[in-house]
């Protein structure tokens, strides 16, 4: 079996785990559009919203309404974490900026820690485990992928052409990406830049919280489980263009992709060095992204 | 800038001087109780090893009290937590010699943070009994140091053993990188040809991955018969998905690092037919009542579900024999670190939760591949292959 | 002349905290120093954040412990190289990366360091990997031999001396009033003829030697490295430290070091809740003392001297000293051996059963602790009051004239 014959499989694999990658990083690019701020609390709400669905399934409710619950929940931790931490130091310095959010993430971890445990702790997928297999022996070997993965994928796009609308097509969008361009112009133009900049940590939340939700069946909840997916997201925001959701998608899904194959390629030791230099060479050499504007000078 | 860097220079002489003579105040060393000494990591990475262990130690110090101490005099047990990094333990380990004056110490839990200690102890003369798993712990044999948790080697063995007798030849690994991952693939280098077995692929994978398909696709093309897994939850559990979502049927032999409840709720269904060696502790209830561990073992699970309400594990198991051993020593040599030492030294037949434990000069781990038994999950439960 | 005061001071800490331990923690602190004024010099007077200063420290360390324990070199010759390699792979990776600004440079120099990391793992032929080095020989000259606490506390101490020296220097040089300029604007300083790319590089590459420097110094300390010290989360904690003592200060490097490793020592007593403590104390700071600790403290108490006069003043320094007092003051307990809150919350386990085991002693700790911190309070405002009223009264008198 060459690896000719197994590439529709790696390139399906690199697509879903891509999937989880970009729904991570679409949460960055909002407070990114409000702020210019990066949250590197992100990968904290993933791990709250899995949490919290994981606790409500474990009560017995059904697994829908858990991971709404978890969406809920990490959209008022996001509210909370705006108003406490990041309007207090609005003006204050990148630097300062980075660490209250890297300290906001040190914080939630503890917290869950403590809340939750720190052992692993399943959940059970959607639409259970059956694998779906898109093609049989033949010219290529098989290709399946499980359910819950066709389930972040949908949910990956949908989010992404809703966010999109969002930010092109409508009033709100437009007035959030303004505060991040210049805050005392949307000022005088009449844009509440406080609320705005709540509105969107409460949507970064609910995406977060949402993405924590239908990655625990896949990734198993666990208190430290966002931290490492933040930092991917994080990359995978940048490789796909800071201000954008559907560069931050693209983003996700390329380095889910060069991941992947660098696994088949080269070796599994070095995957994870693959993505981070990977980018690298993007912030070098074209810091805008893939898809992304040059809203501001870097 | 003068004022402020005075007052800097002061103020941190003063705070250290507060935190740390508050730290050098301790208990003065009162005659009678013996004191040794505990390094777990109770927060950080490793905690699901560190408090268990904790936990047993703890149960172990109120149970040895509570029958009398040891020949009279009670058992203190000084607990530190060293997080997980190498620097705390270091640090809890000064903390234990020089401030509380222990007799010895049991833990750590982790194989880079016994190692960091061990050069410091042996030079101290203080006994250390580590809970954790890699040979490096005890090869080279250093006087004062020893470990009671089975050794990478003796599971490799084991399942090289079972591999012979379903007559295997080809197989797979996939290992996480960390120091125990690493360690179990070192083993299985070096030992997987010797017995005829072909490596056919290594793969690796990171603790925090969400997935690894691709390296199974990647596996899959190699065909092997049967795919080696070296890693501890949720990585195996996620590689066991995995493996039916890419639909590869050959068995799966994880490592004892998988010995624990974590993944067998972690796994659900994709756990079912998957081997793997273990301590007799997770079937206790198997092992007939004439084999030699069969009391301590009933006796220890027993007693920690009672006390915490979960089930008793391997890494607990560990904590136990280092304690009981420390404990039947002392009772013979009194507060004497040489002696200890040299008593534990000279242990043969020593039962405890992990195996027979027959110590010698040359070893210090006192565990052959006996100290395992290869073990299948059925129906989400483990159970004692014969 | 300050330096001669710090020299005096890092002489006499051996005398108050004694014991390995406590050594043993002065000497983490002074290594972290090192690593932190680099740290300082960079994000303080050059603006530049960097989340991968592990990665300096991690190839310092790695080269000398494979150069002294895998090839029986010197450790002396070690250490140099540790700097050295340090202070050229800052300078090649400088090249690219210092390109970048904000945000991006600081996702950059993490990136940089997670793959440092990764190499540091995977390359077992030059590292051994995640087994580690052990066996690396301590630092030696003649017939003393650096391997005890105190010994390397000494060393250690140099150090730190010789580069407060040199970083002040560099300071109060025409390069770092250059760096300065760039800080503040690197416009204007580019306006002005400052070559603005080859200062930020300049210090890009002093960060890397002094955390090589330090590195190579943990290597010969601690005997043993492994990948594990020198992961993202040191990056971030040495990044807390320059931020928490405050940037562009060379006493807050001092500061800051100290401050977290002692802060994390202190917190051990929270167990589970430490990370939780930290992190709520790292956004707080940084919200309230944006500057760091130093300035932002002063400032307040300039803020309530000219707002409330002695009392908040006085108040919260009697508070501190009655609170001290009521620990020292606290009694032993039955057996004769004396037990300090802390000793008897590290013996518990989490803070749920320190409730249900605490011995009554502890409890009574604490509370001598809590009285004395109000009893002092209550006497700093009182006393503060009083002497407030005097000067008013004196300051009324003059105005009017004054006729006695």
């Amino acid at each position: 079996m060459s690896f000719a014959s197994e590439l529709p499989q790696y390139v399906i694999t690199g697509l879903t785990t891509g999937s989880i990658y970009g729904m991570t990083a679409i949460g960055f690019t909002l407070i990114y559009n409000a702020t210019g701020a990066v949250n590197f609390a992100q990968g904290e709400f993933v791990t709250y919203g899995a949490l919290i669905a994981i606790s409500c399934v474990a009560k017995g409710v059904p697994v829908g309404a858990a991971v709404v619950v978890g969406m809920g929940g990490v959209m008022v931790l996001a509210a909370l974490l705006e108003r406490a931490a990041i309007r207090p130091a609005r003006r204050a310095s990148v630097i300062t900026l980075i660490i209250i959010t890297i300290g906001a993430s040190m914080l939630l971890r503890g917290v869950a820690a403590n809340l939750w445990g720190q052992d692993a702790l399943p959940m059970p997928s959607f639409s259970g485990d059956e694998p779906i297999v898109l093609a049989r022996r033949g010219l290529f070997s098989s290709v399946s992928l499980a359910p819950q993965q066709v389930w972040v994928m949908g949910v990956v796009l949908v989010a992404m052409v809703l966010l999109w609308v969002l930010g092109d097509r409508t009033l709100v969008g437009k007035a959030i990406r303004a505060c991040a361009i210049n805050r005392r112009a949307a000022q005088l133009a009449g844009i509440p830049v406080s609320r705005m900049v709540m509105l969107s940590f409460a949507l970064s939340g609910l995406l977060g919280g949402l993405a924590g939700g239908i990655f625990a069946p896949i990734v198993m909840g666990q208190y430290n489980m966002g931290t490492m997916l933040g930092l991917k997201g994080f990359a995978a925001a940048i490789l796909g263009g800071m201000g954008n959701p559907v560069g931050a998608v693209v983003g996700g899904l390329v380095l889910g992709l060069l991941e992947n194959l660098s696994t088949a390629v080269i070796s599994s030791g070095y995957k994870d060095a693959v993505a981070f230099a990977v980018m690298l060479v993007v912030l070098l050499t074209r810091p805008s992204g893939l898809l992304g504007r040059r809203t501001r000078t870097v | 800038m003068t004022t402020r860097s005075c007052w800097t220079v002061v103020l941190l002489v003063l705070a250290a001087a507060v935190v740390m003579s508050s730290a050098a105040w301790g208990r003065a060393a009162a005659g009678s109780p013996y004191v040794i000494g505990a390094i777990f990591s109770i927060t950080g990475d490793a905690s699901s090893l560190g408090v268990p262990e904790r936990n047993t130690a703890q149960m172990l110090e109120k149970q040895i009290n509570a029958a009398g101490g040891i020949a009279g005099h009670p058992l203190k047990i000084v607990i530190e937590d060293d997080r997980g990094t190498e620097a705390e333990a270091l640090n809890a380990a000064r903390r234990l010699v020089e401030r509380d004056k222990v007799l010895a110490i049991v833990g750590p839990s982790r194989t880079g943070t016994s190692l960091a200690i061990k050069d410091y102890l042996n030079k101290q003369k203080v006994p250390l009994v580590s809970c954790a798993a890699a040979i490096q712990i005890v090869e080279p044999v250093a006087p004062y140091v020893f470990k009671t948790p089975q050794s990478d080697r003796m599971a490799v063995a084991k399942i090289v053993s079972y591999l012979k007798a379903k007559k295997i030849t080809r197989v797979a690994s996939i290992s996480d990188n960390t120091a125990f991952g690493k360690g179990g693939l070192a083993e299985l280098h070096a030992r997987l040809p010797k017995a005829g077995i072909t490596l056919v692929m290594a793969e690796e994978f990171g603790p925090k991955d969400p997935s690894m398909e691709g390296q199974l696709t990647k596996i899959r093309g190699a065909n092997p018969q049967a795919i080696i897994c070296w890693g501890t939850p949720p990585g195996p559990a996620i590689i066991a998905k995995n493996m039916k979502t890419l639909g590869i049927n050959v068995p799966l032999i994880c490592s004892h690092g998988v010995a624990n409840a974590t993944f067998l709720s972690v796994a659900g269904a994709a756990a079912e037919g998957v081997v793997l060696p273990a301590g007799r502790l997770i079937v206790y209830d198997q092992i007939p009542a004439s084999n030699r561990q069969a009391k301590v073992l009933r006796g220890y699970a027993t007693s920690y579900q009672k006390t915490f309400g979960k089930p008793a594990d391997t890494f607990g198991g560990h904590a136990y024999d280092a304690v009981t051993l420390l404990a039947k020593v002392m009772a013979t040599t009194g507060p004497n670190r040489d002696k200890i030492r040299a008593a534990i030294e000279k242990t043969k037949g020593f039962v405890g939760t992990g195996g027979i434990f027959n110590f010698s000069p040359t070893d210090h781990n006192g565990l052959s591949e006996d100290a395992f038994v290869m073990v299948q999950i059925k129906n989400g439960k483990w159970t004692l292959l014969k | 002349m300050w330096f001669v005061l710090l020299g005096v001071a890092l002489g006499a800490l051996p005398l108050v905290m004694r014991g390995e331990y406590a050594l043993g923690l002065a000497v983490l602190v002074g290594i972290n120093t090192i690593i932190v004024l680099g740290l300082n010099l960079l994000m303080g007077y050059a603006g530049q954040v960097s989340l991968g200063q592990a990665a300096f420290v991690g190839i310092g360390a790695y080269a000398t412990a494979i150069l002294s324990a895998k090839l029986g070199w010197s450790p002396w010759l070690g250490l140099a190289a540790a700097a050295l390699l340090g202070a050229a792979v800052a300078g090649v990776v400088g090249l690219p990366l210092l390109r970048l600004r904000g945000h991006y440079l600081a996702m950059g120099t993490l990136g940089f360091g997670i793959i440092v990391h990764i190499v540091i793992v995977q390359w077992e032929s030059l590292t051994a990997g995640t087994v580690g080095i052990t066996q690396i020989p301590p630092l030696a000259m003649g017939y003393v031999t650096f391997g005890e606490p105190i010994r390397m506390y000494v060393l250690v101490a140099a150090a730190v001396l010789v580069c407060v020296v040199t970083a002040s220097n560099i300071v109060d040089s025409r390069v770092g009033r250059a760096m300065r300029a760039v800080h503040g604007s690197e416009v204007a300083a580019s306006t002005s003829g400052v070559d603005v790319q080859r200062y930020k590089r300049q210090v890009f590459v002093l960060s890397g030697a002094l955390a090589g420097l330090a590195g190579g110094l943990f290597a010969h300390y601690q005997g043993y490295i492994s990948p594990e010290s020198f992961d993202l989360s040191y990056s971030i904690s040495l990044v807390v430290m320059a931020v928490i003592g405050g940037m562009a200060s060379i006493w807050g490097a001092i500061f800051g070091a100290a401050a977290v490793t002692l802060i994390n020592e202190s917190l051990r007593a929270l167990l589970d809740y430490r990370e939780v403590g930290f992190g709520l104390l790292v956004v707080l700071i940084m919200i309230f003392w944006p500057e760091g600790v130093w300035r932002g403290a002063a400032g307040t108490a300039e803020r309530a001297w000219s707002r409330g006069g002695m009392r908040p003043l006085l108040g919260a320094v009697s508070a501190t000293l009655g609170g001290l007092a009521g620990f020292l003051l606290r009694p032993t307990d039955a057996s004769g051996a004396q037990a300090t809150f802390l000793d008897v919350i590290t013996r518990g386990a989490t803070l749920g059963e320190l409730n249900r085991e605490l011995a009554p002693l502890a409890q009574r700790s604490f509370a001598y602790l809590l009285i004395g911190v109000i009893v002092g309070a209550a006497l700093g405002v009182t006393v503060g009051y009083f002497i407030d009223q005097r000067r008013r009264r004196d300051v009324v008198g003059m105005a009017v004239g004054r006729s006695v």
